[in-house]
């Protein structure tokens, strides 16, 4: 009870010793010097606002590195797929400039139009009870999975192979690009949709996910399986 | 793995801790800083100063509310200011530095505080002086330790627990009725 008193007094005290200095409107902008030295603190170039885009952002990290630790990427080398990503304004143009193979998985070029013939494997996700499964389409280049919950959150995976060019509207988007295990994943983000994608030496894979993230609930159930 | 998302986590709500209180409240760390030290230089050196604090302490930024999260950054940037004040020979221009002539006390504290007005305490706590008033702040609301405090201030260990006993006593002098500046009754 004392200390209680105590607290609260303390907190007043702190909140009336500070009102003035909000109130005072004078701006200072920081020294070059200044920055370098707070540059290692937070570990970033420029100051710009923290913003949920950014917590997204980290969240679609988190949910990729959950589905790393089933999927076997073994980095070799003629087979490491490429982004060419051509920025255009509000959209960035990205193919995959990838080595293609023949059904027996023979090397056959680069660049050619021709489409593998068969998924050796299907991927998806499990998500638990949260989410239910309400789509699932297969094309000859895509398999295309959607589920949602009930709040509204969309959940879409999409496997590929052969040769794809996809544009997507960046406009409004945060990019960051992330390196784990060798794989390179770029992560487009704004606050209400999140879209990874990465590639494994056979498929391109897309993850993109609408709605608000919070830390609780992308640390779940995020474990893919085999069909 | 799971390993690897806790830390991946953990490592992502420290950062965006720190960047969230760099963004929010480094002008008014500086204003705070400034004020004591008068100069751009110095209290630059105070604000970053109490960042290499903050993030050594983001743990604990993490679990406080955003009004005492702001409070503990001000009050890092004044102590790390008052302490650049002091190695400049400018501790006699620092307002509010009392040199308090301690008695003992029989009455022990939380009885004094349970006897006392809330508004007493409030005002005894005005009197005491921005220096032990802070680290009782951190000890008392923010539940900081010792050694955390330390980092806040940029004081050594044994000062801060110094501070620590001599504010809650000057504290008790004031609220039982005497006024020990200067030994005065």
């Amino acid at each position: 009870m004392a200390n209680d008193k105590l607290k609260l007094a303390l907190q007043d005290s702190a909140l009336t010793e500070y009102l003035n200095i909000s109130n005072d409107n004078a701006e200072w902008t920081p020294s070059d010097n200044f920055e370098r030295k707070m540059e290692g603190i937070i570990n970033k170039r420029k100051w710009r606002p923290i913003s949920s885009r950014h917590i997204l952002v980290a969240a679609a990290v988190v949910i990729l590195v959950t589905i790393l630790a089933v999927f076997s990427i073994a980095a070799v080398k003629d087979n490491i797929l490429q982004f060419i990503v051509s920025d255009r304004g509000n959209v960035a143009q990205i193919e995959y400039d990838k080595p293609i193979y023949d059904s027996v998985g023979g090397l056959i070029g680069e660049g050619d139009t021709i489409v593998m013939d068969t998924f050796d494997e299907i991927y998806t996700l499990d998500l638990g009870d949260e989410y239910n499964e309400t789509d699932h389409k297969v094309s000859d280049m895509f398999i295309t999975t959607a589920w949602e919950n009930g709040e509204g959150n969309i959940i879409i995976l999409t496997q590929g192979i052969g040769n794809e060019l996809r544009k997507i509207d960046t406009k409004g988007l945060a990019r960051q690009d992330a390196e784990i295990d060798g794989v390179a994943y770029m992560i487009f983000s704004s606050d209400e949709y999140s879209l990874i994608l990465w590639n494994t030496d056979k498929y391109s894979f897309s993850l993109e996910y609408y709605g608000n993230m919070k830390y609780d609930d992308i640390i779940k159930q995020y474990e893919p399986i085999l069909r | 793995m799971i390993f690897l998302l806790l830390s991946t986590i953990d490592d992502i709500n420290t950062k965006n801790i720190i960047e969230h209180y760099y963004n929010n409240y480094l002008q008014d760390m500086f204003k705070m800083a400034y004020s004591i030290l008068h100069n751009t230089h110095d209290a630059e050196d105070a604000v970053h100063s109490a960042f290499v604090g903050i993030a050594k302490n983001a743990q604990v930024l993490c679990r406080i509310s955003e009004q005492d999260g702001k409070c503990y950054c001000i009050k890092s940037a004044k102590n790390m200011a008052l302490n650049i004040a002091a190695k400049n020979g400018r501790m006699s221009s620092v307002a509010e530095i009392h040199d308090y002539q301690l008695t003992s006390s029989d009455t022990p504290f939380e009885e004094v505080l349970n006897n006392a007005e809330y508004s007493d305490i409030t005002v005894a706590l005005n009197t005491i002086g921005d220096i032990y008033r802070d680290v009782l702040y951190m000890h008392y609301v923010l539940d900081l330790t010792v050694g955390q405090i330390s980092v806040a201030t940029g004081r050594r260990q044994s000062t801060v627990k110094q501070q620590l006993v001599r504010g809650k006593k000057a504290l008790c002098n004031i609220l039982s009725g005497g006024d020990h500046r200067n030994g005065k009754r």
